[in-house]
């Protein structure tokens, strides 16, 4: 056998949804999180782009798999089919844009719509972004009262520019997730998916036999 | 792995084979639960949407109602104000006995040789009875009619030219000209002009004769050879003088004069006589031989042109000549009652007479006669539309000839242009009324030729100022326009209000009468498949000649009202349906239901998308449309959220249907030569009809493509997971628990299920167009976006590869699992027996290999490598478990070494064939803990010191001292120089040691009896100072022993002197001292700085396995001396 199939670690597969207004930096963020790169001009996102990457959350690593999702409205349709089966939503909005702060409701809205979850507890995180901006105009008291008072979520402040709480976003937002309690889920759920990574390089990893069960048991 | 395309191949025909095979069984198959859902939008839909009910639809096209049709000819014809009775009452304005009398007349003195073929009887009482002439009447013109002279007939000669005439001269040539005559009037003799020297002569000279009796005349035509006589020679002298062409005409003619006055020795070539009775009235071109009395053969052939005339004024015959035709007309169309445009212009061969007698006897010219049947032709076509528009195009292309050489006087121009004024509304209404015969008859596709050549013909004038050609009562079909009308702009509006109207009976012919949504998308969908017909119907025919002869874009025109008709009859409908298709929604028990299921309205509303983009590829391909500026360029965002909606209950449906495919499996191969069973091939069914679902849809714009692809991966993925989901729970519920577990087949070909479907998605994947929709992503937006795009999708589908694998290594590790029991009954039960040829051992790989055989002979190559290696890793475990629990135990080394040399002859046995060694992390575990236990309690020791040397190595900082030594090998003598020692810890109360070294060589039983160095004391120092040097003799065996080291000890003389405390120690590896057999070399032995380390814990896995030999006395005292080691290391200095 030439090319030797490793078995390698399984980690748990959580989905992450980022939604938010066009331009307040969703992209940036995930690129941030996942290769730690930040661009000053980047392009408008077409539909949903799709990354992973693994997350050591209090000893688990977990594989998140982050759908980013393009703002611009006349995206709405392609970017809604890709809400289903999502364990963790981000909503974002920039500091320097109140109407982006306005409208992150409605991505919540838009998000329960189209995702048909049944879940009253689901899992959101509000993401400031560009906090290292001067011209900030939503303010983190703000933000943070409304997020708690109006949407009962958690709310972190982040800038990919400087890479300020950019794991730790993720790592808020994994933590809500495994502290949620979640009624018995639908028997179709990709929840029980497991990841095999391919050995870097032809490099042998090592086998457990760890078997990730689906989150629902 | 198979190319894409075979795969597909291969799995269509097994798909076929499987469907008709289960067609015998009762059982009910995967897609009869959901009525077929994939099914209608696959491979299904696909064949039938052509067949449609169009065809009989097509008929209707053909004809529709005459009815209508003849309805708007007979409007024209009211419109225009015209009736049969008019036109009588026309010809009284005329006075008709005049115009009768001069027929009479003209039949009379008939001229040409028709007067011999006709009874003139007949031809009279013929016109009498056209121009409604009482018998009464009749005879009294008929008198006055006999009484009246001949007319002036004139005979018309052209000599155009001659040919093959006789050489008469010496020089080869003749100089000939000619003469021409009437008998009955010799003297009057007509000559040309002479052509000199030649046989060929072209005169293309013009005579006019007037002719007293026709009937009996004869023409003399003769040809000379100029020979000039003396006169004539005396006059040719003069040649010179002569100035200028006209006077040299003159001067010839003068010669002709002498010649033919017969002073002359010119001599006669030939001649040729020809009765006036043989020439037809309208005249004729032909050659006449010339002969010679005496001559049997011709002299020469001569070329003529021969007509008659008459002297009438030009205006008045003109007129006369309308009002004759005008009156035959009336005459033939009551007796005949042509069909519509049936009449291709031929007059009744009396009235056929008649009107060649007045032509020539009245001297019509040819562009009068052409313009008077213009205008009466198209008077009788504005009563009844008779008459074939062949007619009226041939007329009008000779016609515009005379126009544009000026031919025509404006009181003429003018009457051609108010008949033209009648007869364009004709041309358009035909235009307008395009559809009403079916097209491929090839006759009304000639008629819209020749509508199309006058209408070209007519744009290709002038148009007059002062008559409006388009008046609005008879065009009120005409739009608004804001600059001059003309020929092509009527032409436009005809089209355009001829494709609405067309559009309107649609609509009436197909009014709705089922309200709801579906009924709505299935009329919506005829109405454009009737005007796509109707586009492909001008293509095929009337396309071409539009664009020929007018230039006009006659499809693109009609695609455009039609687009905009669809569009405005669709975007809104459409986006309120898809707005309304309802998601699914779940229920408690996992199950999904759609509320008011929107499946059903799915295939009409994905026929009426295939629908428009049809039209839309028609007008693209076709029509040359730009697409950019029409309605229908974005007809596929009105889908969009239809078909985003229909992907998520496709994924759903999809799911469903694998759990009911898994279901129903009996897990049997479907066929000998494959290795799965139905669900799989289920499975990829659905997979398949998703597939061709998309290429149906054949997406237009690249970004809804690219999200589009994008879902349907990720469903794909998710459908594989679950379907190996269900694969897996399947067979694990199968499996018996009995006592001795087995690999069964169905275990087996649930694996390769899986792998089967995992194996499908890649070239799933190529099949959506994911090579050329990256390239138009990369046009349309930029080669950044598109790697992004790629970059995304490849993610998805490795991913999506990757999982499935996943769950095929979940799945061999549940079997594996299932082993488990048996292969550690058998591992610890062999374990016990000190004999590693005992039959436990034998069993176990009997047990093994019958599951191995199974396992290689239904898995593939892959899978079976995967099982393998989660067997050995398995059995590693289990032997790891097993030897830490008899540790506990204390079992002596004998016990793992039995252990270790089954493990080896077991995975000798498990990767006979297996050259790459591959240990994983369980497998190394396990070899690391069985080489400690099985070791000897000597060799345990020697390793426990190898491995503080490689601890030492390994220090960053020394920060327990160094001790500085020089070390050689001269011959078999180790010779040590301990030089000095410094930073050493402290461990007097006084801040300072005492310290010395003690050397010793290790392994210690290999050493026993050499010589054990020791230094003397320095007192009170950290930083002691020895310059002491050792010589160690050795045996050649000691010296080459493989892991010798040498120790430094460092002791702390205590104040009695009596127990020396342990400080720290320092080893080096023999490999790591140089060696010579020269005793004066010790002068470049390099000082080494050792640094100084002491055992921090003793918890180390060789101090451990030390300690489980309890029952050993050298491995306790051992531990025993690195206890105090220990303590003291970890000891503050004393007070
Ligand atoms: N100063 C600053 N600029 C940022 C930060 N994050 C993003 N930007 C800028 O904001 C702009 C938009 O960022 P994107 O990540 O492309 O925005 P997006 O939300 O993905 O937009 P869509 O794809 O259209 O939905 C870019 O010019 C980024 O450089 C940040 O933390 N600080
Ligand atoms: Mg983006």
């Amino acid at each position: 056998m030439k090319n030797k199939t490793i078995l390698v670690k399984q980690n748990p597969i959580l989905k992450v949804v980022i939604l938010g207004n066009s331009n307040v930096g969703k992209s940036c963020l995930m690129n941030r999180f996942v290769s730690n790169s930040f661009s000053d001009h980047t392009l408008h996102t077409l539909g949903v782009e799709f990354l992973q990457k693994e997350l050591n959350v209090n000893g688990i690593v977990y594989t998140l798999q982050i759908w980013d999702t393009a703002g611009q409205e006349r995206f709405r349709t392609l970017r809604t089919p890709f809400y289903r089966g999502t364990d963790i939503c981000l909503l974002t909005f920039a500091v320097d844009d109140v109407q982006s702060f306005k409208t992150v409701d409605s991505w919540k809205k838009e998000f329960l719509q189209y995702s048909r979850t049944t879940d009253a507890n689901f899992p959101f995180l509000v993401v400031a972004t560009k906090v290292d901006l001067e011209n900030r105009v939503v303010s983190k008291d703000e933000a943070n009262k409304w997020c708690s008072e109006y949407l009962s979520a958690p709310y972190v402040e982040t800038s990919s520019k400087t890479d300020m709480n950019i794991e730790t976003a993720f790592t808020l937002a994994v933590e809500i997730w495994a502290s949620t309690e979640r009624p018995s889920e639908l028997k179709i759920s990709h929840t029980n998916l497991v990841k095999l990574s391919r050995p870097i390089n032809g490099s042998a990893a090592c086998p457990t036999a760890e078997i990730v069960s689906p989150k629902c048991c | 792995m198979e190319d894409e395309e075979s795969m597909w191949k291969v799995f269509y025909v097994r798909l076929q084979r499987k469907l008709s095979a289960q067609s015998i069984s009762p059982d009910i198959r995967a897609e009869q639960m959901d009525g077929g859902f994939f099914e209608r939008y696959g491979s299904g839909f696909k064949d039938n949407f052509e067949e449609d009910t169009i065809i009989a639809e097509k008929d209707k096209f053909a004809t529709l109602n005459e009815r209508e049709i003849s309805k708007i000819d007979n409007d024209i014809a009211e419109r225009t104000q015209l009736s049969y009775k008019e036109l009588l009452s026309s010809l009284l304005e005329l006075n008709i006995n005049e115009l009768y009398e001069e027929v009479l007349h003209e039949i009379l003195h008939c001229v040409g040789m028709e007067k011999h073929c006709l009874n003139q009887e007949n031809i009279i009482e013929f016109a009498r009875k056209a121009f409604k002439i009482e018998q009464e009447t009749h005879e009294a013109i008929y008198q006055a009619v006999i009484e009246k002279e001949a007319p002036n007939i004139m005979l018309n000669i052209e000599i155009i030219e001659g040919k093959d005439i006789k050489p008469k001269d010496a020089n080869g040539f003749s100089d000939p000209f000619c003469t021409l005559f009437l008998s009955s009037t010799q003297q009057h003799r007509y000559n040309t002009s002479v052509k000199s020297e030649t046989l060929r002569p072209v005169w293309e000279e013009h005579f006019s004769l007037p002719v007293e009796t026709p009937a009996n005349d004869i023409l003399c035509v003769e040809v000379w050879d100029f020979d000039p006589a003396e006169t004539v020679k005396e006059k040719v002298t003069k040649v010179g003088k002569i100035k200028g062409f006209k006077g040299m005409r003159r001067f010839m003619k003068e010669i002709a004069v002498t010649a033919t006055n017969g002073k002359h020795d010119n001599e006669i070539i030939g001649g040729t006589l020809i009765p006036l009775k043989t020439i037809p009235s309208r005249g004729q071109i032909g050659w006449y031989s010339l002969e010679k009395k005496g001559k049997g053969k011709p002299q020469g052939n001569l070329l003529l042109k021969l007509s008659f005339g008459s002297e009438k004024n030009k205006q008045v015959a003109a007129q006369e000549h309308r009002h004759l035709l005008r009156v035959l007309l009336a005459y033939q169309m009551n007796l005949q009652k042509p069909e519509t445009n049936s009449w291709m212009g031929d007059f009744l061969p009396e009235s056929s007479l008649i009107i060649q007698q007045h032509v020539v006897q009245s001297n019509i010219s040819t562009v009068d006669e052409c313009l008077g049947q213009w205008i009466e032709f198209i008077n009788v076509h504005v009563l009844s539309p008779v008459v074939n528009f062949k007619v009226f195009s041939d007329l009008i292309d000779s016609l515009v000839k005379s126009i544009t050489t000026g031919h025509l006087l404006n009181e003429e121009l003018k009457m051609f242009w108010q008949s033209s004024k009648k007869i364009l509304p004709f041309c358009f209404n035909a235009i307008r009324m395009i559809r009403k015969k079916s097209a491929d008859d090839e006759q009304s596709l000639n008629q819209t030729e020749y509508v199309l050549n006058i209408l070209r013909n007519l744009a290709s004038l002038k148009l007059p100022n002062d008559l409006d050609l388009f008046p609005s009562d008879v065009y009120g079909w005409l739009l608004p326009c804001e600059h001059d009308r003309d020929i092509q702009s009527t032409l436009h509006d005809a089209v355009v209000h001829g494709a609405v109207d067309w559009h309107v009976h649609i609509l009436e012919n197909n009014k709705p009468d089922d309200y709801t949504d579906e009924g709505q998308m299935k009329l919506q969908l005829k109405i454009i498949q009737l005007l796509k017909l109707d586009l492909q119907r001008t293509l095929e025919f009337h396309n071409k000649l539009f664009i020929k002869k007018m230039q006009f874009p006659y499809a693109s025109t009609l695609f455009s009202i039609y687009e905009c008709k669809i569009s405005e009859m669709c975007e809104p409908f459409i986006t309120r349906i898809c707005m309304n298709m309802k998601p699914i929604n779940f229920e408690e028990n996992g199950r999904f239901q759609i509320e008011n299921d929107p499946l059903a309205m799915g295939t009409s509303l994905f026929e009426l998308y295939m629908g428009i983009q049809k039209f839309v590829e028609l007008g693209k391909n076709d029509c040359n449309v730009d697409l950019e500026s029409s309605h229908l360029v974005k007809y596929h965002l009105w889908f969009q959220q239809g078909v985003a909606r229909w992907l998520d209950i496709a994924a759903f449906k999809a799911m469903q249907r694998i759990e009911r495919a898994v279901d129903l499996d009996k897990l049997v191969k479907v066929d000998i030569s494959v290795e799965y069973s139905s669900s799989a091939v289920d499975t990829l069914a659905i997979f398949y009809q998703i597939k061709v679902f998309w290429q149906q849809l054949a997406w237009p714009d690249a970004e809804g493509s690219y999200s589009f692809v994008a879902k349907i991966i990720d469903d794909i993925c998710r459908c594989s997971v679950y379907f190996s989901d269900k694969m897996a729970y399947k067979v694990n519920n199968t499996l018996v628990e009995n006592k001795r577990f087995k690999v069964t087949k169905e275990w087996c070909l649930a694996v390769n299920n899986i792998d089967y479907v995992k194996q499908s998605i890649r070239p799933f994947v190529n099949d959506l167009g994911l090579a050329q929709l990256m390239d138009s992503l990369a046009n349309f937006k930029s080669e950044i976006s598109a790697d992004h795009c790629k970059k995304t999708l490849d993610l998805v589908v490795d991913n999506a590869i990757d999982t499935v694998n996943n769950k095929i290594v979940d799945l061999l590790q549940t079997v594996v699992n299932k082993m488990s029991p048996e292969i550690s009954k058998f591992l610890i039960e062999g374990a016990e027996v000190i004999n590693t040829n005992n039959s436990h051992l034998d069993n176990l790989m009997l047990y093994l290999d019958e599951n191995l055989c199974t396992l290689s002979k239904e898995l593939n190559e892959e899978n079976f490598q995967r099982a393998l290696d989660i067997i050995v890793d398995q059995i590693a475990t289990i032997m790891y478990n097993l030897i830490q629990n008899n540790l506990e135990k204390k079992k002596p080394p004998s016990y793992f070494k039995n252990l270790r040399d089954s493990y080896h002859i077991l995975f000798g046995f498990l990767r006979k064939d297996n050259t790459t060694e591959y240990k994983t992390e369980a497998i190394q575990k396990l070899e690391t803990l069985m080489h400690l236990h099985a070791l000897d309690t000597v060799d345990l020791i020697h390793e426990y010191y190898l491995e503080r040397l490689q601890k030492q190595k390994e220090m960053e900082e020394a920060n327990e001292g160094v001790l500085t030594v020089k070390l050689i090998f001269i011959n078999n003598v180790l010779k040590i120089d301990i030089l000095n020692a410094s930073g050493i810890k402290a461990m007097d109360s006084n801040g300072f040691s005492d310290p010395f070294i003690k050397v010793r060589l290790l392994p210690r039983d290999k050493f026993q009896h050499v010589f054990k160095p020791t230094t003397s004391v320095q007192k009170k120092t950290l930083y002691p100072l020895f310059d002491e040097s050792f010589k160690i003799p050795l045996t050649p065996k000691q010296c080459a022993e493989e892991n010798g080291l040498v120790m430094f000890i460092v002791k702390d003389q205590d104040f009695m002197g009596m127990t020396n405390e342990f400080v720290s120690e320092t080893f080096v590896h023999f490999k790591d001292i140089p060696s010579t057999q020269l005793e004066n070399d010790l002068g470049s032995v390099p000082q080494v700085r050792l640094k100084l380390t002491s055992p921090k814990s003793l918890d180390t896995k060789i101090l451990r396995a030390l300690d489980t030999r309890s029952t050993d006395k050298l491995a306790k005292e051992f531990l025993k001396r690195e206890k105090i080691k220990v303590a003291a290391a970890n000891s503050t200095p004393k007070k």
